[in-house]
């Protein structure tokens, strides 16, 4: 029985140090990686929407293995002319937070991701209606202009996506993101078509799909 | 060899899933939203079964804005269960005239803040309220119970109007 005892000891110490050593060489053998993104889902939604433009790049930094600290900044415009009514916007945005790999230890997929993602999002801008027409059959249409005004919003963001190798340092990925408002600060009675990297401001949340190409800088190799 | 085809071709399945995502979200040119936000208001009797009120079905009612005599909203309408009635856009608060059988007449006034919204290139603005206040004279309406503040152009109920039970019943 002790006999046993002493056995079952020396395998379980084996294990630990074993597991410690291969933990010790993944860390040492563990270097920073550094990518560029650019947002081309402001492209998409150009085509499909002509009247509103957002442009938005992202810098991702794994400071240890599989965190990505991830800073995302870009700007909205909108133009909308017609016959009975005109908007303007312009704004920027801010997103800071983290992405999680979960495609961690698989030796062939190294470099790409499955990932979460957790991003706190701040966005500012101006927006006015130089001509406006609201109908009302019973009341009357009331025809007239909305001084430009500002606006501003915070929200938190969590959602999924995955990052594969194209070619060379270059990746294509997509992410699916879920965006819940925590704060607004509105400057008149006229709420925005959009808001700066939310999307539509249509409610408190907002389901956006992004698709990014990214340069990864070869550090470490 | 195998493997690495297959891990290809789930890749490059897995961003094509992505952008005929991103592509999906089209909206169309035309506008298929409505620009009208009306208040819409259910008659009810205040005799609670399971929770909620008794919907009740008023036999005919007749609507006009405060101001807009001349103007029906509802002229002698039969077997009225809800209405909805257009709030004053240039005004902070809208009031209603109702005549019900029996010649018996209430007013209802509702006050609010206008919100303007840009719907979508094609259909330009429409006007959202948020209702702040409710106030009603005692003739046949009893009370009122004010279900959603935000009148916007979805369909919801804002307002359930609570009657005194029918005098001939």
């Amino acid at each position: 029985m002790k006999n046993i005892s002493k056995y079952f000891f020396i395998l379980i110490l084996t294990y630990s140090l074993s597991a410690k050593a291969q933990q010790e060489s993944d860390t040492l053998s563990f270097r920073p990686t550094l990518s560029l993104g650019y947002d081309m889902s402001g492209l998409v939604l150009y085509l499909l929407e002509p009247e509103v433009f957002m442009h938005g790049a992202l810098l991702g930094y794994e400071w240890r293995p599989n965190w990505f600290a991830t800073l995302e900044a870009g700007n909205m415009s909108i133009g909308v002319e017609r016959e009975t009514h005109s908007y303007e916007a312009s704004g920027v945005f801010f997103r800071a937070g983290l992405n999680y790999n979960l495609l961690q230890g698989n030796p062939r997929m190294k470099g790409e991701e499955i990932f979460l993602l957790f991003r706190y999002g701040f966005g500012r801008l101006n927006h006015e209606a130089p001509r406006l027409i609201i109908n009302d059959p019973y009341w009357g249409s009331v025809e007239g202009a909305f001084e430009k005004a500002p606006y501003t919003a915070h929200w938190a963001e969590i959602g999924g996506g995955l990052k594969t190798r194209l070619f060379w340092h270059i990746y294509l990925g997509w992410d699916l993101r879920l965006r819940l408002i925590l704060a607004r600060q509105p400057g008149s009675e006229m709420n925005p078509y959009y808001i700066s990297g939310f999307g539509k401001n249509k409610g408190n949340s907002a389901v956006m799909l992004h698709y990014f190409v990214y340069y990864k800088f070869p550090f470490g190799k | 060899m195998k493997t690495i085809a297959k891990l290809r071709f789930i890749k490059i399945l897995a961003l094509l899933t992505g952008l005929c995502g991103l592509v999906s979200c089209q909206d169309d040119e035309l506008c298929e939203e409505s620009t009208a936000s009306r208040l819409r208001m259910g008659f009810y009797l205040p005799v609670v079964t399971s929770g909620n009120p008794t919907p009740y079905t008023v036999d005919s009612l007749t609507v006009y804005g405060v101001g807009r005599p001349d103007s029906l909203i509802y002229d002698n309408r039969k077997n009225v269960r809800s209405i909805e009635v257009p709030l004053n856009p240039t005004a902070n608060r809208t009031g209603f005239v109702f005549f019900f059988p029996e010649n018996i007449t209430d007013t209802l006034w509702v006050d609010y803040q206008t919100e303007l919204n840009f719907i979508s290139a094609e259909c330009g603005f429409a006007m959202f309220f948020d209702i702040e206040q409710v106030g009603h004279t005692n003739n046949r309406i009893s009370f009122f119970q004010i279900n959603q503040n935000l009148v916007t152009n979805s369909l919801e109920e804002h307002i359930k109007i609570l009657l005194y039970p029918d005098p001939d019943l």
